[in-house]
């Protein structure tokens, strides 16, 4: 029966968030009066009064954290840890504030921690990922070594997705949602139950999720490979005097063949023919000195270049069969919903 | 013939690294020219017109001129003629800008006798050279071995050729000057009966 009354009452902490500002119960109000005016005594009678009407969660948290206090105050150490006890299963995410209590009753409630079985600061990070390529990452902090069990509720699953000893501290469950076939799960409202079993003893803890689809999105294609640039296939050359160079090469040996060969019993004339090509060549040869260069490929670029498209349809065409792949993906999102730790 | 098929064969791979680069250019010229023969008294100029074909297919080539020229003797005693020659010389580049010739070419006069008609073949040297993508020049170098319908006996005969042309990037227009130089040593009966020729060309090309 106890056991139950503390499942029952560490969901309901869970479903109704403390918002402690709200109290409305007369009663409580005096005893956080009679606290601020450090009547200890007073403060302790009244919680108590307050404690035996019918009180909102948040009215009797508070009750019960007042008397904790006072207890602590008045060196009551069994009366404060009893409290808070109390105080833990109603709401086992709240602590005192550090700043504003003192160490005592800061170890009188990590005292009241330690003697009991809860759940506490159950939360998941929101997160997206491609269904069957990510996980869930649920966290929890339990108070004592204990079976831990998680399960996932809704959208027509029940599911068990952890079931392990472990001992005080923080835990991590991931959970793929995916089911048996491979399938990610239906999209909708899911609640996570975090229970800890020690012996007969057992707490729960809840928490709401969203959980949608979308399609994912696929990959732009690339047209550059960042930190790659293509490199320019022609270059203009600087002006040159080869071309005159080799002219006066050519004519030279032409030429001095041509008078070496001459048969010296023979008219030779003027060498008009010999002359006149001779000058021709070498106009010609200043002429093509003279001119800008025309652009030369630059073979090393155009292989770096020619390497460096290849490496970019290759991508692409990674891209494009991943793209492949992605449209037929679905993309989980999943979200903490309101209210929750 | 099975012989001359495995040489054609070799020569055809070993052409292949070159088949991008055919190209066939058709030329016409005026030129002007010189000739000599036998002794200083003998000499004749003149002008006429020429017409070419060249061919290069990856590393072979072809060279074919045709020239008709009118001479007119320097002396009054010998005589004007017309002169027609022709000219074949086929290359192969052992590298790309030498290439061995062969070749052979043939003149003949009109009137008859009025100089010395003659045949010949050619073994010599070319050597091309582009100058920048708009030009090209070569130089080329052979020994000839001529053969005269009067008979004789051929002692040193050579001739070299030097050339320019220039035209458009593409190669499809193209101006182009040629000199050609040739000296045949002949002996007649223990008499030596020279000939040498000097000639001009200046024309233009086309290409395809």
């Amino acid at each position: 029966m106890i056991r139950r009354l503390c499942v029952a009452g560490a969901l309901l902490a869970a479903l109704f968030p403390a918002t402690l500002d709200a109290q409305e119960h007369p009663l409580v109000r005096r005893a956080q009066q009679a606290y601020d005016a450090l009547d200890f005594s007073g403060s302790i009678g009244t919680a108590r009064a307050a404690l035996q009407q019918q009180l909102t969660r948040e009215d009797r948290v508070l009750a019960y954290e007042l008397l904790g206090f006072s207890y602590g105050a008045l060196d009551s150490t069994r009366q404060a840890v009893e409290a808070f006890r109390q105080l833990i299963f109603l709401d086992p995410d709240r602590e005192p504030d550090v700043e504003r209590v003192s160490p005592r009753i800061t170890s009188l409630y990590a005292s009241a921690l330690g003697q009991v079985l809860v759940v506490r600061r159950v939360t998941v990070d929101s997160t997206s990922f491609i269904a069957g390529q990510g996980f869930v990452p649920i966290r929890f902090e339990v108070t004592r070594a204990s079976r831990a069990v998680t399960r996932v509720i809704g959208g027509g699953l029940d599911l068990v997705i952890d079931s392990a000893l472990v001992v005080a501290g923080e835990m991590q469950v991931l959970w793929d949602p995916v089911t048996v076939s491979g399938e990610p799960v239906a999209p909708g409202t899911y609640q996570v139950v975090v229970t800890v079993f020690e012996g007969s003893n057992q707490f729960g803890a809840p928490l709401d999720l969203s959980l949608t689809h979308s399609a994912v999105d696929t990959l732009a294609h690339l047209t550059s490979l960042p930190g790659y640039t293509e490199q320019p296939e022609y270059e203009t050359p600087g002006r040159s005097w080869q071309p005159l160079g080799i002219a006066l090469l050519y004519t030279g040996l032409a030429a001095g063949a041509a008078v070496a060969l001459e048969n010296p019993n023979l008219e030779v004339g003027e060498r008009k023919e010999l002359a006149g090509v001779s000058l021709l060549t070498l106009i010609a040869g200043v002429a093509l000195s003279l001119k800008k260069p025309d652009p030369v490929p630059v073979e090393a670029n155009i292989l770096y270049n020619q390497l460096l498209r290849e490496e970019l349809a290759r991508r692409n065409a990674d891209i494009a069969q991943q793209n492949a792949e992605r449209r037929h993906q679905v993309m989980l999102t999943v979200v903490l919903l309101e209210g929750a730790p | 013939m099975r012989r001359v098929l495995t040489v054609a064969l070799a020569l055809g791979l070993l052409g292949a690294a070159r088949a991008d680069a055919q190209k066939i250019r058709l030329g016409l010229s005026g030129l002007g020219m010189s000739y000599a023969e036998t002794n200083a008294g003998r000499s004749w100029d003149g002008g006429g017109g020429a017409g070419s074909v060249v061919l290069r297919v990856g590393r072979f080539g072809l060279d074919a001129y045709g020239i008709t020229a009118k001479l007119e003797a320097d002396s009054a005693n010998v005589s004007d003629f017309d002169m027609l020659q022709g000219d074949v010389r086929a290359s192969f580049f052992i590298v790309p800008v030498i290439a061995v010739e062969i070749g052979f070419g043939r003149r003949a006069t009109d009137p008859d006798f009025a100089a010395q008609d003659f045949g010949l073949w050619r073994f010599g040297i070319l050597s091309e050279m582009p100058l920048t993508s708009l030009g090209l020049i070569w130089i080329r170098g052979a020994y000839l071995a001529p053969k005269f319908e009067g008979g004789g006996d051929v002692g040193l005969s050579a001739e070299v050729g030097l050339g320019i042309a220039v035209g458009t990037s593409n190669g499809r227009f193209r101006a182009r000057a040629d000199y050609e130089f040739q000296r045949i040593d002949r002996e007649v009966e223990g008499q030596d009966v020279p000939l040498q020729t000097s000639l001009a060309k200046l024309g233009v090309e086309v290409g395809f």
